[in-house]
């Protein structure tokens, strides 16, 4: 390995690490954000699924359930995105407040509509 | 006949400095472009509802017709039984590799949401000529590396195998992007079983051209012999390749224009004067075909290396055209809804549209073409790509 | 891999995943086993006709209901404006032939073209023969557009801000999108938005309903006024037919 070989390797591992450092002098590098605190629906009692249940897997169902609802033409009253707004009405107050803390951008608010 | 010797280019002239820079910009240029489209949308470039592929399509299936000419340039010597032309393998089947990796780059970059890049691998449709494709391409890419994985470790029998398997694999690649337009029905110019062959000469060609021009300015510019004879001889095959290319064009414009019902469509292509006419004659018939085919094969001029450049350079802008003409044409013109009626609506039904290539999509497309030479010119630095010397068989090479 | 192998496959995975994330009791299976009930096969084909010669020139009921009810987008630059269904004006090439109106939209073709070139299989046919965009997974390569002879297709070219209907995605850019025969109206038993308007406020010139079904109003007029599809030739087997074209 050469002088120049070193070089590239240094610039593509800078090249590679960019966005953490970028993110990080963002941040301060010990910034620690507060836990989200959500805004939780007051019409019902529980969810459809256990709320550790939801925290880990509302993604799958939704991707799931979205196959099975747009391309098999499945009825499934309860893990539709559209049934999530009947109680979760601001994305503000929930959606958004772990999404933004987690650094998770979604697309579902691109087209479907949770004000 | 020798074996000849491969070694790295030293790579510290002001020279070499100044290409890779040139380069690199060009490369950084056709990436904010880019990005330009994909966090903008596609109205940064020309196209529109009516025009859907504009030119980063252009640009995909010219790089892919590139690539082609490299891949038998570089297994003539394999496949083939020209050993003279040996010292050029290792060039040729580098360039034909990243030539497709820049036109996946284009074709992926262009799509509305280049962020699913994952979606073609879980899932597929196998009786989509695009995602055919993409799996031609991406072994493509694969069997290129290898074969030049076999090359640099002097496998001899392995070369041989994967040189074939290599030229077979790029005429499915070739004939498949062609059926990519070929295969649709719904566009009097799309819709031609010619355009897979035709595509593959056309590949021939623009590759060779484009081999010429390089391997001159490699072996030029890192001061290495290259024997004269070998860039005539190319030269030589060019002119056969383009007669095809013009033999195919010929054929399918007059199948084309025979047919009553074809006239219409037939003199807005070759009659009229519009842009697109204009790309057709002076672009794909004059720089493709009649211009440099007069000057390779008049004894005056074809043997002489400026000259064979000249044509070379020609042929590289007139697939260009002819690529262009392949794409555009085809959208531009309104389909026939109702034949024998006039149609008329708020959504330009009836009405030939009108195309020009944005600078956004101009830069995307240079950009990827340079991000590709850049890789080339890197390449060449750190590998033994480049023989110390290449000369034809009986002959000691002149510089 | 068959449509059962993927989605069992799916189901197991899923249900091996979570299962050993959370323990015995709640998995995605048992979830999918309660509500996921599917429709199973169905009988509907959906068709429309129009009677070309009802449809006069100056009336939008059709087009202005299906942009409030889907959101079509509208750019105000006319290269870019979204179009499920649009009035044409065709014209016989005659002297003095008097031009009639039309609305045209996606045929929802027997063999769509649109749906066998997707390489992701982003269009597909419904079970009730409506095909339809999955936007979920469309990459955005607009070779669909290519392929559609009708123009029934249209890009995203930027991001729409507004709902006019929000029962409706709007739109993010960077996918195709068509007509879907209103399919989340057919799904609570409604008509598509541009019959219904149509009837409502138009000529009356569109007829809805179930192709299969031989009582049906839609299959009674085809059999004694035998409408035509547009461009049969191409073999296509549009599932919208015209009367007086």
């Amino acid at each position: 390995m050469n002088k120049a070989g070193i070089a590239a390797a240094l610039a593509l591992l800078a090249l590679l690490s960019a966005p953490f450092l970028y993110t990080a002098a963002g941040n301060g590098v010990f910034h620690n954000p507060p836990k989200p605190e959500l805004v939780l629906p007051t019409n019902a009692q529980r969810c459809i699924e256990p709320t550790e249940f939801m925290r880990s897997n509302h993604m799958k169902l939704l991707a799931h359930e979205r196959d099975e609802i747009v391309r098999n033409h499945a009825i499934a009253p309860h893990h539709h995105i559209e049934n999530c707004k009947t109680c979760h009405t601001k994305r503000a107050e929930f959606c958004d407040r772990c999404h933004d803390y987690a650094g998770v951008k979604p697309e579902c608010w691109d087209c479907h509509y949770l004000p | 006949m020798e074996k000849p010797r491969f070694s790295t280019i030293k790579g510290n002239s002001p020279g070499y400095y100044a290409l890779v820079t040139l380069l690199g910009a060009l490369a950084l240029a056709g990436f904010a472009s880019a990005w330009c489209m994909f966090s903008q949308g596609h109205h940064v470039t020309g196209m529109t509802n009516a025009i859907p592929w504009g030119f980063p399509i252009v640009m995909a299936i010219y790089l892919i017709g590139l690539s082609a000419g490299s891949l038998v340039l570089s297994a003539l010597s394999s496949v083939f039984g020209k050993a003279e032309f040996k010292p050029f393998s290792r060039i040729a089947a580098l360039l034909a590799a990243l030539l497709l990796i820049g036109a996946l780059m284009c074709i992926i970059l262009d799509w509305g949401k280049p962020e699913r890049i994952l979606i073609p691998f879980y899932s597929m449709n196998p009786r989509s000529m695009f995602s055919l494709n993409g799996m031609l391409y991406s072994t493509y890419i694969g069997i290129c590396f290898v074969y030049l994985w076999a090359m640099f470790n002097d496998k001899e029998k392995l070369v041989k195998l994967l040189g074939f398997v290599a030229v077979f694999w790029a005429v499915l690649v070739h004939s498949g992007t062609g059926a990519i337009f070929g295969f649709v029905g719904a566009r009097e110019l799309y819709h031609s079983p010619l355009l897979p062959p035709s595509f593959i000469s056309a590949a021939l060609s623009s590759g060779t051209a484009l081999m010429i021009i390089v391997l001159y300015l490699t072996f030029r510019w890192t001061g290495r012999t290259l024997d004269e004879a070998l860039l005539k001889k190319l030269g030589f095959y060019l002119a056969m390749f383009i007669a095809v290319v013009a033999y195919f064009v010929f054929i399918e414009n007059v199948t084309r224009s025979y047919w009553p019902a074809n006239y219409e469509v037939q003199k807005f292509l070759l009659l009229s004067a519009n842009k697109y006419s204009l790309v057709f004659w002076l672009g794909m018939v004059g720089c493709g075909l009649v211009f440099p085919f007069l000057i390779l094969i008049n004894p005056a001029t074809g043997k002489s290396i400026g000259w064979i450049l000249a044509a070379s350079a020609l042929v590289i802008i007139g697939v260009l055209a002819e690529r262009y003409v392949i794409v555009i044409p085809g959208q531009v013109l309104p389909m026939e809804l109702f034949p024998g009626m006039t149609v008329t609506s708020e959504f330009q039904d009836g009405v030939v549209n009108d195309y020009s290539v944005s600078l956004t999509e101009a830069l995307f497309g240079l950009g990827i073409a340079g991000f590709v030479f850049f890789l080339y010119v890197v390449a060449l630095r750190f590998f033994e790509l480049v023989p110390e010397k290449a000369v034809a068989a009986g002959e000691e090479g002149v510089k | 891999m068959t449509e059962f192998d993927r989605r069992t496959l799916l189901k197991f995975g899923a249900a091996a995943v979570v299962g050993s994330a959370l323990g015995p009791g709640i998995t995605l299976f048992q979830a999918f086993a309660r509500d996921g009930e599917k429709r199973g096969p169905s009988k509907i084909r959906w068709g429309l006709v129009i009677d070309a010669n009802k449809c006069t020139a100056d009336c939008t009921a059709c087009t202005n209901a299906c942009r409030t009810e889907n959101n079509v987008p509208l750019f105000g630059d006319p290269r870019y404006d979204g179009h499920w269904i649009r009035k044409v004006t065709v014209t016989p090439k005659t002297e003095g032939a008097v031009g009639r109106s039309l609305p045209l939209l996606c045929n929802h073709c027997e063999q769509p073209p649109c749906q066998h070139v997707c390489p992701v299989a982003a269009t597909f046919t419904r079970d009730d023969g409506i095909v339809m965009i999955d936007k979920h997974r469309c990459i955005g390569c607009r070779y669909c557009m290519i392929a559609c002879p009708y123009k029934a297709r249209t890009f995203v070219f930027k991001n729409t801000e507004k709902w006019t209907n929000p029962d409706v995605p709007k739109r993010g850019k960077g996918v195709v999108e068509k007509c879907t025969f209103c399919a989340h109206r057919i799904d609570k038993g409604q008509i598509p938005a541009c019959v219904e308007a149509c009837n409502k406020e138009g000529e009356k010139a569109m007829i809805f309903g179930n192709l299969n079904d031989p009582n049906s109003e839609i299959v009674q007029y085809i059999r004694a006024n035998t409408p035509k599809g547009i461009r049969e030739d191409l073999g296509l087997e549009p599932k919208v037919f015209y009367k007086g074209i």
